[in-house]
């Protein structure tokens, strides 16, 4: 089910509990939960079932966007946001509420009284994804493998020295995986310290073997702190984790396709 | 005393509504608000916004006449990649550089067209 490229193997994780009843939340400083939704699994009456999980607010932008399939899969991120969030906190769908951050990232209004929860989203052509944890900062970014980019320029303009010479030097049917996965990687990091575009991305460098960062000023931020996961949730689709930690060994990451079931019946209370 | 609160308030509208408008296209009070505060920038000129939406169309796959003021590019199906693909190819097309702290801020495609023009 879950597919991972390099990282770790998954650890028994709280998804595997089931969702959260009797008003307990299933969250933990320790554990991230992430999902993610191939637009192409959807069966009939899934979209709609999705769009009732959103606010209105959610439902104008997805009206706004000129392709169908970029509204659709904008309909599956939130909807599975949303879905991931009720699974963990138990609440109804609609209630949850976003604030946006200096660099625009969204955060969410953690219910009081509770951890902070921290939940980012990504999507892609045919993909999206959503990753939870409690308290640390993470960052899930998705990309689609059979796009046209003009990966050698992108790396000259963006990466760091290493990153761009080991695009550059690979051969053509594995240079774009490859570009991909530093990309996703990057994406990934940004996301999750919520920088925005203002983080220059030549900055820090991954390492693809072992999944580390290094930061080119050691100062800026530590290693140590950071874990990293790769995963190809469809044969067509790529998709990279960061979430910071500061006693990474403890952490334990559960990945996989959003449970429909669920969703239908939360879309449905 | 009052009119300094009065300007402070109008400008923490002013703040709310650039953040509201980074997701959805402004209506016309929220766009009046907008000009105000923007009100120092370039405005491009039909001939550089007209080359700017076919670089911007011809990257998406969309037809030139979606790429207005209002648009993002977001909504026209640009992803982050997208974005900085499309940023490339108007450096391309107009000769000029847009470095990305210039970059961040552009809400729209009208805010694309006019930081390009103020570069020419």
């Amino acid at each position: 089910m879950r597919k991972t490229l390099g990282g770790r193997q998954p650890s028994e994780g709280f998804l595997s509990h089931g969702a959260v009843r009797d008003g307990n939340a299933l969250v933990s400083k320790d554990g991230v939960a992430a999902w993610w939704l191939l637009l192409e699994h959807l069966t009939e009456g899934d979209l709609e079932m999705l769009e009732a999980l959103l606010v209105d607010e959610e439902l104008a932008r997805a009206g706004r966007f000129h392709f169908e399939r970029d509204r659709q899969i904008y309909i599956a991120a939130h909807g599975i946001c949303r879905g991931l969030l009720s699974y963990h906190l138990g609440q109804p769908a609609k209630n949850w509420r976003f604030s946006i951050e200096d660099h625009g990232k969204p955060e969410l209004i953690s219910p009081a009284g509770g951890p902070r929860i921290r939940v980012n989203i990504s999507h892609t052509r045919g993909l999206a994804a959503v990753a939870l944890t409690s308290e640390h900062d993470i960052g899930v970014d998705v990309e689609w493998r059979h796009r046209d980019a003009m990966v050698d320029e992108l790396a000259q303009r963006m990466f760091a020295e290493s990153e761009r010479r080991d695009v550059q030097r690979a051969c053509k049917e594995k240079k774009l995986d490859i570009f991909l996965a530093y990309w996703t990687l990057k994406e990934a990091y940004v996301k999750a310290i919520g920088k925005g575009l203002s983080q220059p991305l030549d900055a820090f460098e991954f390492d693809l073997n072992g999944l580390n960062i290094t930061f080119l000023d050691r100062s800026a931020d530590d290693p140590d702190h950071w874990h990293f996961e790769r995963y190809q949730p469809g044969p067509d689709h790529l998709m990279a984790l960061a979430v910071r930690h500061p006693a990474k060994a403890n952490l334990r990451v559960e990945a996989g396709p959003a449970p429909m079931e669920f969703l239908r019946n939360l879309a449905q209370a | 005393m009052a009119a300094r609160r009065a300007s402070g308030f109008l400008l923490l509208l002013a703040l709310v509504f650039l953040r509201a408008v980074t997701f959805v296209s402004p209506a016309p009070s929220a766009r009046a608000q907008r000009s105000v505060a923007v009100f120092l920038q370039a405005t491009a000129t039909d001939d550089t916004a007209s080359k700017v939406a076919d670089v911007i169309a011809e990257q998406l796959g969309v037809e030139a006449g979606k790429v207005t003021r209002e648009a993002t590019l977001t909504e026209l199906g640009a992803d982050s990649l997208d974005i900085v693909e499309s940023v490339m190819a108007l450096e391309e097309a107009f000769d000029v550089e847009l470095p990305d702290e210039e970059t961040t801020s552009l809400k729209n495609c009208g805010d694309v067209m006019d930081l390009i023009q103020s570069k020419l």
